[in-house]
């Protein structure tokens, strides 16, 4: 019966992590076999060498630097949570206040000295319009979160 | 430790060697392995509240390597940046095998962070950190049988850097 090539069997037959079936079979390769019996001793030298490795002092002062940090360090899941929830709400007020375009009812009412005309209120959003095509709910919005560079 | 769960300052206190000593295993160095621990100890901290009771140090494990391997990917994405271990490196002679010293630590520490980065994870994750192959499987996501693949074929490139450089 041929010997098969050393195999990854070997590892997990250190690390006995074979079912009772493999075992035996790598065990019946080893005792045939001085290839595999040599492949095992390379391998367990490997598998030694690491596992002596010491462990890694952590360096001095390491912790520190990671609490300072932590306690230092914004929570940007509940900051984004209330601007998002702020940012809503002065959306919600800016549709409830700012001009509307409304239809021009007959002659219109009593007009103020201070009081723009509906057509000089359009003529002006035409004007910044030129400029800034967003709407006015967007730009509440925008100028809440810019400052956050979101 | 409420309802088994620990605190952060317990994880931080009663496991931070180990986290570090994982971190420095894959890393290879101790900046990489500061800016590893950090960054898995933010995820630790999310993590905590559903944190189910086990294996502590699996989970721990488990969290540093994630991070280290989003590092690999973000790294394999910009690939101007060099990655820390080089796939030509070459050991330098080896001390005798009965040299037992820090010098051999440092040596069996530079074949590891030389090798390729699936192999050292699996080694780390086997030898350093202690999981079963089961553990590792699940933490990468890949199949047992891989797992046992990369673990080995990991060991025997170890075995080769350390005794058959030409010295």
């Amino acid at each position: 019966m041929t010997v098969p090539e050393p195999d990854d069997r070997l590892s997990a037959y250190l690390d006995d992590e074979l079912d009772a079936a493999e075992r035996a079979a790598v065990e019946d390769l080893l005792a045939r076999s001085p290839a595999w019996r040599d492949a095992l001793a390379e391998v367990a030298w490997a598998r030694g060498a690491v596992r002596g490795l010491p462990a890694r002092d952590v360096p001095a002062g390491f912790w520190t630097t990671v609490g300072d940090e932590r306690r230092a360090a914004p929570r940007p899941g509940r900051v984004r949570r209330v601007l998002g929830v702020a940012a809503v709400a002065a959306a919600a007020v800016a549709v409830f206040t700012l001009p509307v375009d409304r239809p021009e009812e007959g002659g219109g009412g009593r007009m103020s000295g201070n009081e723009t005309t509906v057509k000089e209120q359009r003529e002006q959003r035409d004007r910044v319009r030129d400029d800034d095509d967003r709407n006015p709910v967007e730009r509440v919005v925008d100028a809440l979160l810019d400052p956050f560079d979101w | 430790m409420a309802d088994g769960v620990p605190t952060w300052e317990e994880v931080a206190r009663d496991h931070g060697r180990f986290i570090y000593t994982v971190a420095y295993r894959l890393a290879g160095n101790d900046s990489d392995a500061q800016d590893l621990v950090q960054e898995a100890l933010i995820r630790v901290r999310k993590g905590l509240e559903t944190y189910e009771p086990g294996s502590l140090e699996g989970w721990l494990a488990r969290s540093v390597t994630n991070v280290f391997l989003d590092e690999v990917r973000r790294r394999r994405r910009r690939p101007t940046e060099a990655f820390p271990a080089d796939p030509d490196w070459v050991l330098p002679p080896a001390a005798a095998a009965d040299e037992a010293t820090e010098h051999l630590s440092e040596e069996i520490q530079a074949a590891l962070a030389a090798l390729p980065d699936e192999f050292r994870v699996a080694v780390v994750l086997c030898d350093v950190a202690d999981l079963s192959y089961e553990q590792i499987s699940e933490a990468l996501g890949v199949p047992v049988g891989t797992v046992r693949s990369r673990l080995h074929r990991g060991r025997r490139l170890l075995r080769a850097a350390l005794t058959e450089t030409p010295r």
